[in-house]
């Protein structure tokens, strides 16, 4: 996926988990455990 | 740097055609080829795109595909090549090899300036690079492909959504486990339950039915031992019973017919020496018989059986006769005492012992001489043997008239037996035949099922010698099997090995679920706190935030479809989604250039055709020329950069001038110093023979 693909749907979805997986999903350097931790890391911030 | 060396060999039938490189073997990254048409300006980028798996990865152009495929695949074709590409902006290096004999190119990549090199499978290929190569025909149309390749990221969104989901749940499933003392106690208590059933089965169920299907088994043999037995016996009956009236099957007539006059012969001799006997008996017993009782013994002497002999018939009422005469002489037996008898026998001796010395002068006191003595001797004899003579000859008659009966009855059997011969056979012997043949059949069926039978029950220890006791113990053992049919015991049998069967099956089925559950409270009871323990709450939301991702996902490929099919649909043009599809549209663009002006773009409308400018500038897309819409496609393509190091090959960019080509030269050049492109050709034709002008580092 493209920066300017993820930007535009993370510009339609509803909430911030939704930008959160999409930008974590996107990443295909990052192993399931990794992106796991990201999106805990990034609830934790927002909450 | 891309150095190169290809031979391409085409067999058109009545010629081969060969093309090698005419343009330097060794060229920059970024190349601007121009030539007349057929002049081979395609073929680096064919080969290039060859090499790297151009005939299968989607982001190639379909029809470019196909090429690609024919240029490897082509019984007609034979190509082979080398290519050899360095980065200047990198140590990556790309080599790929392709034999004219092989089908397939093998892509090698080197991340140490070409010090080692390893294979690259398509896979790896297309993780690490992004290979594109188009004919950028109808170039207004072209621009909406930019929207409808959405499509296929949210394709693939889902796929990894889809990834993601799965690992999660397995995730969710180990700190739920991890932490969940209840479900370790009810793993411990089903995997008890089931040792438990196991048990129950190997211990218990299974032996006993075993033993049972031992026991009917045995029964069965002994029953069908005896039942076979008793159907010889019955078969034999049948067959015998059948044998007297056709008994000479089988025999010729000649033979027959010697048989039968044997046979009359033999009884004829027969009835002749009764008849002799029986005269002889009647006329002791009438030497000695009262008045009365003669006409007893002249029934019995007027019984002849010589002649019904010959007409193999009997005598009526001879039995009564028989039997009659014989109880008269039994009556005669008991007409003297027995001391009668004895002082008979010693007259008898005394009157021998006198006749012996007559002729003597032996002298015998009391009388005048031997014989004087001898003739009163004589005279007390004959008063004697007058008195037992009726007894004796009675008794003598009444044992001869047993040994009569025993020859009168083996006659009555020899003419029994005696059947004429069968010359001519009837209608009614054909049917007697038939089912003679047919007994004859069943018994010869029955006394082999018998055998047969009896081979199988020998190997359970079941014989002639041994049934009966055997069967004497199961009766007082099993009586309830034994008061069962052979049938009730074959089904009884298929019951019990049902019984075995199922709990073998059952027990495998419980090994496997066993190991899984003492699997998992071995991972339960050794993790008793999982790293991710106190965050179980938010992996949950994240897989909820997973599902409510995917429909959104699913509500924008609804939308998306509507859109590529240039409509709103029940959209509306302020639609969320619309808005930010176009400012998307707008930032691919970037920049454009417009009757020699060059434009930011805010937003592509590919309904309307309509495109904003940051400066508030409305240019229609159709009043575009071709060459820059053409040139802002391409572009658009290089600008979607997704981290993967592009190849662009870019072919028949016919309808861009130079100025308008220099837009896409200075992206491939920006890209190429930023590390993101390995390769830049752009192939246009030209009235002039093949060039290449070479460009960036």
């Amino acid at each position: 996926m493209d920066d300017k693909s993820v930007e535009f749907l993370k510009s339609v979805v509803g909430n911030d988990l939704d930008r959160d997986l999409l930008d974590i999903l996107s990443d295909q350097k990052l192993s399931f455990d990794e992106q796991v931790e990201a999106l805990l890391k990034k609830m934790e911030e927002t909450q | 740097m891309i150095d190169y060396d290809y031979s391409l060999i085409i067999d058109e039938g009545d010629e081969q055609r060969t093309f090698s490189p005419n343009l330097p073997k060794s060229i920059k990254n970024i190349d601007f080829i121009t030539g007349r048409n057929s002049s081979g300006k395609s073929t680096l980028m064919n080969i290039i795109a060859a090499g790297m798996y151009g005939n299968k990865v989607s982001s190639v152009n379909p029809t470019l595909r196909g090429d690609i495929d024919s240029l490897l695949n082509s019984d007609h074709k034979k190509l082979k090549f080398d290519i050899l590409i360095t980065n200047p902006a990198d140590p990556i290096q790309l080599k790929v090899t392709k034999a004219d004999n092989e089908k397939k190119a093998v892509l090698m990549e080197s991340t140490d300036g070409g010090v080692h090199f390893s294979a690259l499978s398509q896979n790896e290929f297309e993780r690490k690079y992004n290979l594109i190569y188009d004919i950028p025909d109808n170039p207004r149309t072209r621009i909406k492909e930019i929207s409808r390749q959405l499509m296929g990221v949210y394709q693939a969104y889902e796929d990894n959504l889809q990834d993601f989901d799965s690992k999660l749940t397995k995730l969710i499933t180990e700190v739920r486990d991890a932490s969940n003392k209840k479900k370790a106690g009810e793993l411990q208590e089903q995997i008890d339950k089931l040792t438990e059933k196991q048990k129950n089965n190997e211990d218990v169920i299974i032996p006993r039915a075993t033993e049972r299907i031992d026991t009917i088994a045995h029964i069965k043999a002994l029953k069908e031992f005896v039942n076979s037995r008793a159907e010889v016996l019955k078969a034999q009956k049948d067959f015998d019973e059948m044998k007297k009236f056709v008994p000479n099957a089988n025999i010729s007539p000649v033979k027959q017919q010697r048989q039968y006059d044997n046979a009359r012969r033999t009884v004829a001799s027969m009835a002749l020496t009764i008849d002799t006997e029986i005269e002889s008996m009647c006329e002791n017993v009438l030497k000695v018989a009262e008045k009365k009782d003669e006409p007893i013994i002249r029934q019995m002497q007027a019984l002849k059986f010589t002649n019904p002999a010959r007409r193999l018939a009997l005598p009526e009422s001879y039995s009564a006769v028989i039997t009659a005469f014989s109880s008269l002489c039994s009556s005669y037996s008991h007409s003297c005492s027995p001391q009668d008898i004895q002082e008979r026998n010693m007259l008898k001796q005394l009157l021998d012992v006198a006749i012996q010395y007559k002729n003597t002068t032996l002298e015998m006191p009391g009388f005048d001489s031997l014989d004087s003595f001898t003739s009163v001797l004589d005279e007390k004899f004959r008063e004697a043997d007058a008195k037992t003579k009726k007894s004796t000859t009675a008794q003598a008659t009444v044992k001869d008239c047993m040994n009569l009966n025993e020859s009168v009855k083996d006659l009555v059997k020899k003419i029994n037996a005696i059947v004429p011969p069968s010359i001519n056979q009837s209608e009614d012997d054909s049917i007697k035949q038939q089912r003679y043949n047919a007994l004859k059949k069943n018994l010869e069926d029955c006394k082999s099922n018998a055998e047969k039978i009896a081979r199988s029950a020998a190997a359970l220890g079941i014989n002639d010698a041994t049934y009966m006791r055997i069967d004497s113990e199961y009766q007082h053992n099993a009586p309830e099997l034994c008061a069962k049919t052979v049938p009730g015991l074959t089904a009884e049998l298929e019951a019990q090995n049902k019984i075995v069967t199922s709990a073998k099956i059952e027990n495998q089925s419980i090994t496997g679920t066993l190991k899984y559950d003492e699997e998992t409270l071995i991972r339960i009871l050794s993790h008793k706190d999982h790293p991710l323990k106190d965050r179980l709450d938010d992996l949950i939301k994240m897989q909820q935030g997973i599902n409510h991702l995917r429909q959104q996902l699913i509500k924008f490929e609804k939308n998306q479809r509507v859109i590529d099919d240039g409509h709103y649909g029940t959209l509306s043009k302020t639609d969320p989604y619309v808005v930010a599809l176009w400012n998307y549209l707008g930032k691919v663009i970037g920049i454009i250039k417009h009757r020699e002006q060059t434009y930011t773009v805010s937003s592509i409308n590919t309904i309307d055709n309509i495109i904003l400018t940051d400066t508030g500038k409305t240019i229609y897309i159709n009043d575009m020329g071709t060459g820059q819409t053409q040139v802002t496609y391409l572009r658009s393509q290089l600008t979607k950069y997704d981290g993967r190091k592009i190849i662009a090959l870019f072919d028949e960019v016919a309808t861009m001038d130079r100025s308008t080509l220099n837009v896409l030269f200075d992206e491939f050049m920006s890209m190429q110093k930023k590390g993101k492109l390995l390769v830049g050709i752009t192939v246009q034709p030209a009235d002039a023979d093949i060039s290449v002008e070479e460009m960036g580092m």
